[in-house]
């Protein structure tokens, strides 16, 4: 309810009555107020965002500093914990709240940078093959056949451990081992789209091919490859994680979940809530990533069955 | 006779945006036994809408919020869904729907689809039912029906696919049978026999037919009354001869108007007697992909076609679907390269010319108006799109002209910023239109440009066409199927089939007196319904 107003405010045109009268955008963000899943994904993908920008400012505490005469310390829903340190401290007496916080920032760093880069790979290999054929589109599917038959965390472990780790390597890897999704989806969509009147129509008006994909092709495959971005922001982030946890994703001391759940491995009969609690944010945060991707792909579909109410 | 079926203040309303939109109201009619009656009305008037409420296949959105439904003196609201699925639907009531390319299902026979059917509703042995669908198919005209029971439904053609439509419909003998368009998906020889088996059957099985179409002229062949429809209400209803000799309300006057208009004289352009356009030769093929063992197929699409345009002749193709015309068409503009042959433009081969100046001597208007604009961009952007990548212009210049078309073709200032989703079918004409003639050029190749649109826009459209032809002195293809348009606009017809030319001539000539076999098909296929055929009564 507080969303819909919040969205009418900013967008009073949207909800003029006539249907008949709104724009492409118009509808979208109509469509958006009413779907559950999508706010609630977006809501709560917004809140750990601004976690992740404000929360280490507002909370200042070092993530790195240790205090080893207050190691395994408990949260303070335990016993024994204290308000100093609320999700207690790690097994060098560092602020486990302060870790998960920054590792917030690490998680959406990774997720949206590795997604981009597969975004960028994807698409322009998917709307090459789909609007030249012929033999683009064999090579391109050729890749296309190579990448889907390489185990992906494994060639990603192989080529961080060769070139080393560091946050942008991390981005990279993971963004060239997952663009085989964009690639299927931009392609079929421009197969599709290139047949329309529209582009012929171009055609005949001397656009040139450049013109076609950036001005008629990609905006119209943009609806599809949103929700293949969001869906592939949720792997990405789950991917460094598995990276971080085998040892070859970031490296220690910077607090990224799949490292601090490396950490408290050790510890998970004694002090579980050294594994707990950087499961729950990971947990919280691709599941906001995945409603709002769900909730984007019923939105952008025309045939979609979102009430207009 | 009896009633067969009353409906009484027939409403149904959509819910949408919290409220309740009235799609029909008022809705009455009066079926007696073996009666034919006709629907006539736009895409949007709730001709379609009104009869899915009878058979309960209604979409989700949309409800019946009053009147009440008589069938065989059963009040059919009293009917829960599943009596209602046993005992009328398929079995009293049948019926045909437009599109016959997904109304059957692909991965069943047809057999398998006919005796589904049948064995639902009769308690009878596979042999029997067998037999019954034999017999139907029979019944249909369907060529060699002994062989079609194993066959798929890819495997036959879209006349054949809408006759087994029709026998589906039929295996039960059902005493109401309602025709949705059942033909406007069809090439117009096949509509003819549709519309021909349609009509024999209703008499040898007896029973009642409701025809829903925005073609007066095949609802006149058809049907003993005919409903108007206008806006989801009846706006006229009679025996159909007296409706079309005294039409009382303006709306059914109009839509005649509209059907008569096209036999009025037009004014004709000054033609030259100098080709503007030498069409030489010129053949299309496509390859089938390769078999083991066999040489790949190759598919003639276009075959040796030679023909001349002179400067401000309107010529049109016209043929069925497949027959080559549009390929034509799309070589002429550059857009499909050709095998062989040779086509000129003012004297110069159409590879040598430069794209740019290709754009500014020919365009083409396409026929569906929901993808000829791209709906993310603005009217505005998508018309003034030729002249930022042709011409050098200052934006405001681009801008004014850009006005100044849209208003030439009868659209205002306001649309300037407006989206395509906004803008109903025969604006979304206008604006191809606009886009089509904002670089002045002299050859206009339209392909089908009014056969999505309902009666009355397609008559705008034309007019609009005419005006700008006389306007802008402009040379026109047409691309048709439909003979009346042809004959309305055009000073020659070139006639295809299978890709090739088989008749070309004056047009009161080919319309009048057809030389070739197919030629005389389709002119006979016509349901031309003109003002002397009315007078009799």
């Amino acid at each position: 309810m507080i969303f819909k107003t919040f969205i009418k405010r900013l967008f009073p045109r949207s909800f003029d009555n006539e249907i008949y009268n709104l724009t492409p955008k118009d509808l979208i963000i109509r469509k958006s107020s009413n779907h559950g899943g999508f706010k609630f994904g977006l809501s709560l993908l917004i809140i750990i965002f601004l976690f992740a920008i404000f929360g280490p400012i507002i909370f200042d505490v070092s993530p790195y500093e240790q205090d080893l005469t207050k190691r395994l310390l408990p949260p303070v829903w335990k016993e024994g914990g204290t308000w100093e340190y609320i999700f207690g401290t790690d097994g060098n007496g560092r602020d486990y709240f302060a870790r998960i916080l920054y590792g917030t920032r690490i998680s959406l760093t990774i997720g949206f940078g590795a997604a981009c880069v597969g975004m960028i790979i994807g698409v322009t290999l998917g709307v090459c093959a789909g609007y030249f054929g012929g033999w683009v589109d064999q090579v391109v599917s050729y890749l296309l056949t190579c990448q889907l038959a390489l185990p992906g965390l494994l060639l990603a472990m192989t080529i961080v451990f060769l070139i080393g780790p560091s946050i942008t390597v991390v981005i990279f890897v993971i963004g060239a081992t997952h663009w085989a999704f964009f690639l299927v989806v931009s392609r079929s969509a421009t197969q599709k789209i290139k047949n329309l009147d529209y582009v012929t129509a171009a055609r005949a008006i001397g656009a040139s091919k450049f013109q076609i994909i950036i001005r008629d092709i990609i905006p119209n495959t943009f609806s599809q490859i949103i929700v293949i971005f969001t869906l592939e922001v949720g792997i990405a982030i789950l991917n460094e994680a598995s990276l971080s946890f085998l040892g070859v994703g970031i490296q220690p001391p910077t607090p990224s979940w799949g490292l601090l759940i490396a950490e408290g491995k050790e510890a998970i009969f004694f002090q579980p809530w050294l594994i707990i609690l950087p499961g729950i944010a990971l947990f919280t945060l691709v599941v906001s990533i995945n409603m709002m991707g769900d909730g984007l792909r019923d939105i952008t579909d025309p045939n979609s069955k979102v009430s207009e109410e | 006779m009896s009633d067969l079926l009353n409906i009484q203040n027939l409403e149904i309303s959509f819910q949408s945006n919290n409220k309740n939109l009235k799609t029909v109201e008022n809705f009455s009619i009066n079926l007696n036994e073996k009666e034919s009656l006709g629907i006539v009305g736009e895409s949007g008037s709730g001709k379609t809408l009104s009869m899915l409420a009878l058979t309960r296949l209604l979409p989700k959105q949309a409800s019946v919020s009053s009147g009440s439904i008589i069938f065989q003196n059963r009040n059919l609201d009293e009917l829960d869904n599943k009596n209602f699925y046993k005992e009328i639907s398929g079995k009293k009531i049948s019926m045909i729907f437009q599109e016959p390319m997904t109304a059957l299902n692909p991965v069943h026979t047809i057999g398998k689809q006919l005796l589904e059917t049948y064995l639902y509703h009769n308690n009878v042995s596979v042999e029997k039912g067998i037999e019954r669908a034999l017999e139907i198919l029979d019944a249909v005209k369907l060529p060699k029906y002994k062989q079609r029971m194993d066959q798929y439904p890819h495997q036959l053609s879209g006349g054949q696919r809408q006759r087994v439509m029709i026998a589906l419909a039929l295996i039960n003998n059902p005493s109401l049978l309602i025709a949705d368009e059942p033909t406007t998906a069809l090439d117009v020889t096949v509509q003819k026999e549709i519309i021909q088996l349609i009509s024999d059957l209703r008499e040898t099985i007896g029973m009642a037919l409701i025809f829903i179409s925005h073609d007066l002229g095949v609802v006149s062949q058809i049907s003993d009354n005919v409903v108007v429809m206008k806006n989801g209400e009846i706006v006229e209803k009679g025996k159909t001869l007296k409706v079309l000799e005294k039409p009382n309300h303006p709306y059914t006057q109009g839509l005649l108007d509209c059907l008569f208009k096209l036999e009025d004289e037009q004014k004709k352009n000054q033609i030259k007697d100098t080709p503007i356009i030498k069409v030489k030769e010129i053949s299309k093929s496509y390859k089938l992909p390769a078999k083991i063992f066999k040489k790949p197929e190759i598919i003639y699409a276009v075959k040796k076609v030679s023909f001349d345009v002179n400067f401000g002749e309107t010529i049109a193709i016209v043929g069925e679907s497949g027959s080559g015309k549009s390929t034509v068409a799309k070589i002429i503009n550059g857009l499909i390269n050709k095998d062989e042959g040779k086509v000129e433009i003012k004297g110069q081969n159409i590879e040598d010319i430069e794209i740019s100046d290709r754009a500014k001597i020919i365009q083409p208007v396409f026929q569906d108006p929901y993808s000829t604009l791209n709906p993310i961009h603005t009217i505005g952007y998508i018309v003034s799109r030729p002249l930022t990548i042709n011409e050098n212009k200052s934006e405001s210049e681009v801008k004014e002209e850009v006005i100044k078309i849209l208003r030439l073709v009868g659209l205002s200032e306001e649309y300037y910023n407006r989206f395509p989703n906004q803008l109903s079918g025969g604006q979304r004409q206008r604006v191809a239109i606009a886009r089509a003639i904002i670089l002045k050029p002299q050859i206009l190749i339209c392909d089908e440009p009014t056969s999505a649109l309902d009666v009355t826009i397609q008559s705008q459209i034309l007019d609009l066409l005419n005006d700008l032809k006389t306007k802008l002195n402009i040379t026109i293809i047409l691309i048709s199927h439909d003979i009346s348009v042809v004959k309305y606009f055009s000073d020659r017809i070139i006639v295809m089939y299978n890709g090739e030319i088989i008749e070309m001539g004056n047009t009161n000539n080919v319309i009048n007196i057809p030389k070739d076999k197919y030629t005389k098909r389709l002119m006979s296929s016509v349901f031309s319904l003109k003002k002397n055929d009315i007078k009799f009564t």
